[in-house]
């Protein structure tokens, strides 16, 4: 445990400083802190943004006096907000100017189409994830159904054999 | 949850140091010839795993948030330098998630060089990630015998079935949300997924000769000279040569299938024809395993001219392309002459010939 602690630090250590160098080698200290900047903004953005209307949302959706729809909304809302985000680029683009193979990226009417075609993947993905659950010995005691109370390892609680620790990957 | 991102990060740095590789190969690496789709393959796999990760990296984040508002926020030198690699794996890793999505929709809203930072920042995330996994090495669970975790442990308290259904409902929501969005992106490589890939900026078969692009002539303002009757290849080297484009479709061709392959993701595999390049250069006195460099009609940008080690030089299915799908490229695809190599980025298959030089 200690060598591979040992090995894992000084590799960490190579990657950063050789990532700093390359940083600083290729784009400059003007461009450095260019990058810097987007570094922080990006965890601004999450943080700041991104994370409190997720949260809030839960939070509401969890209040809701309706008792069926939130668990088909909550899946299509994460789907439809990740979708979003991964187009919102595509949207800004100018590629797409004078470049007729470049493909119009997904409209809002689309993006729908698409969130309800994949609530029937989520769909079955929770039903698979329900199956192996009531299959395994133990299910129904696993971790924490609220963001931030989930960390327990399924494996790790089979038949109270082993306890759960914490999920030590980011 | 982070090992499945743990695993789509590290396919993405490993993929994108691959690619890196190929497209600023330094002066001892000779890109490989083959497999041909070998490109294909890795920087499909790249933008792939790069879209999972994002549902993935959000769901992970969401977990851990409450731990942002800890408090203490630190209780040690130990805790302090924790929470140092932690912010910078955080930064570092949305960093390259929001540019290599916009850099798939070639959109550039900073004003830094794209290539340069994505490069950079992923050794960043890398050595943060290795830091953050060093200091949670000791926590890492036990999974047999004594001591903390082992089998002679009390039987923990059970929890209530809801909450086990709560976790897998949001384990199922992140998990089907990296699938959905892998599904609905890879239609840009995977020809039958097309009519799905409403989140991919290209698909496999649209464009001119049923092939994508990613300049055209217009937008490399090479259009007015495509026509230009007095249009020469030149080939520099003992015997230097310079080809009509009727001389060089009299030379022995050769039709083989390749994939033109980008670095934003999209791939399409088509039918090209022309003359192979060791020909043209044995023709023009080059020695055996001599490289080159091919030049093209775009005045500026960096990919106007690119290198061809000795291997994909003398390999037979590296051509000076004069056709696709057995008809003249078109200009937005390199008419009158383009380079086209097995095993090669796309930004390195240089458009719009009209030299190339014998190293």
């Amino acid at each position: 445990m200690r060598a591979g602690r040992v090995l894992l630090v000084l590799a960490g250590v190579v990657a950063l400083g050789f990532g700093v160098w390359s940083l600083l080698a290729q784009a400059g200290v003007t461009g450095s802190k260019d990058v810097l900047t987007w570094l922080a903004a990006g965890v601004v953005g999450h943080d700041g943004v991104l994370a409190p209307v997720v949260f809030g949302t839960g939070w509401l959706l969890a209040r809701s006096r309706v008792r069926r729809v939130p668990r088909l909304l909550g899946p299509l809302l994460v789907l439809t907000g990740v979708c979003l985000l991964l187009v919102v680029p595509a949207w800004q683009s100018p590629a797409g100017a004078g470049n007729p193979t470049v493909h119009p990226a997904a409209s809002a009417g689309q993006l729908v189409g698409a969130g309800l075609a994949a609530v029937g993947v989520l769909g079955a993905a929770h039903l698979v994830a329900g199956r192996l659950g009531a299959g395994r010995p133990g299910a129904g005691r696993l971790g924490a159904g609220r963001p931030g109370a989930g960390r327990l390892s399924g494996r790790a609680r089979r038949n109270g054999a082993r306890r759960a620790a914490s999920d030590p990957s980011p | 949850m982070g090992r499945w991102l743990g695993a789509a990060i590290a396919t993405c740095f490993l993929t994108g140091l691959w690619s890196h590789l190929l497209q600023h190969p330094p002066g001892w690496f000779d890109l490989p010839a083959s497999p041909a789709w070998g490109y294909q393959l890795s920087q499909g796999l790249h933008v792939a795993s790069g879209f999972a990760a994002v549902p993935l990296l959000l769901a992970k984040l969401w977990v851990v948030y409450p731990r942002l508002f800890a408090w203490p926020p630190l209780r040690s030198l130990g805790h302090a330098a924790e929470r140092a690699s932690v912010a910078a794996l955080v930064a570092a890793v949305i960093f390259e998630l929001v540019t290599g999505v916009a850099n798939a929709a070639q959109w550039y809203p900073w004003p830094f060089s794209f290539t340069a930072a994505h490069y950079a920042v992923a050794w960043v995330a890398a050595g943060a990630l290795c830091l953050h996994l060093a200091a949670r090495l000791p926590l890492t669970p036990r999974r047999a015998g004594g001591g903390p975790g082992g089998a002679g442990d009390p039987e923990p308290d059970p929890e209530p079935a809801g909450v086990a259904q709560g976790r897998r409902r949001f384990l199922a929501t992140a998990f089907g949300t990296a699938g959905a969005v892998t599904l609905l992106s890879a239609g840009q490589t995977v020809r039958p997924l097309a009519p799905l890939a409403v989140l991919a900026p290209r698909r496999a078969g649209v464009g001119p000769q049923r092939l994508p692009v990613n300049k055209t002539a217009a937008q490399a303002g090479v259009r007015a000279a495509l026509g230009d009757p007095a249009y020469r290849l030149r080939v520099i080297g003992p015997r230097s040569l310079a080809l009509t484009l009727a001389e060089l479709r009299e030379l022995p061709q050769r039709t083989v299938a390749l994939p033109i392959a980008c670095v934003e993701g999209w791939s399409s595999t088509v039918v090209w024809t022309g003359v192979p390049l060791r020909e043209l250069l044995a023709l023009a006195g080059a020695p055996t395993g001599a490289s080159a460099r091919v030049g093209s009609l775009e005045r500026s940008g960096p990919y106007r001219t690119s290198m061809v080690g000795p291997t994909q030089a003398a390999h037979p299915d590296t051509l000076i392309a004069l056709a696709v799908g057995g008809a003249p490229l078109h200009p937005d695809h390199g008419y009158p002459a383009r380079l086209i190599a097995p095993n090669r980025p796309g930004v390195l298959q240089t458009k719009w010939l009209t030299r190339i030089e014998v190293i």
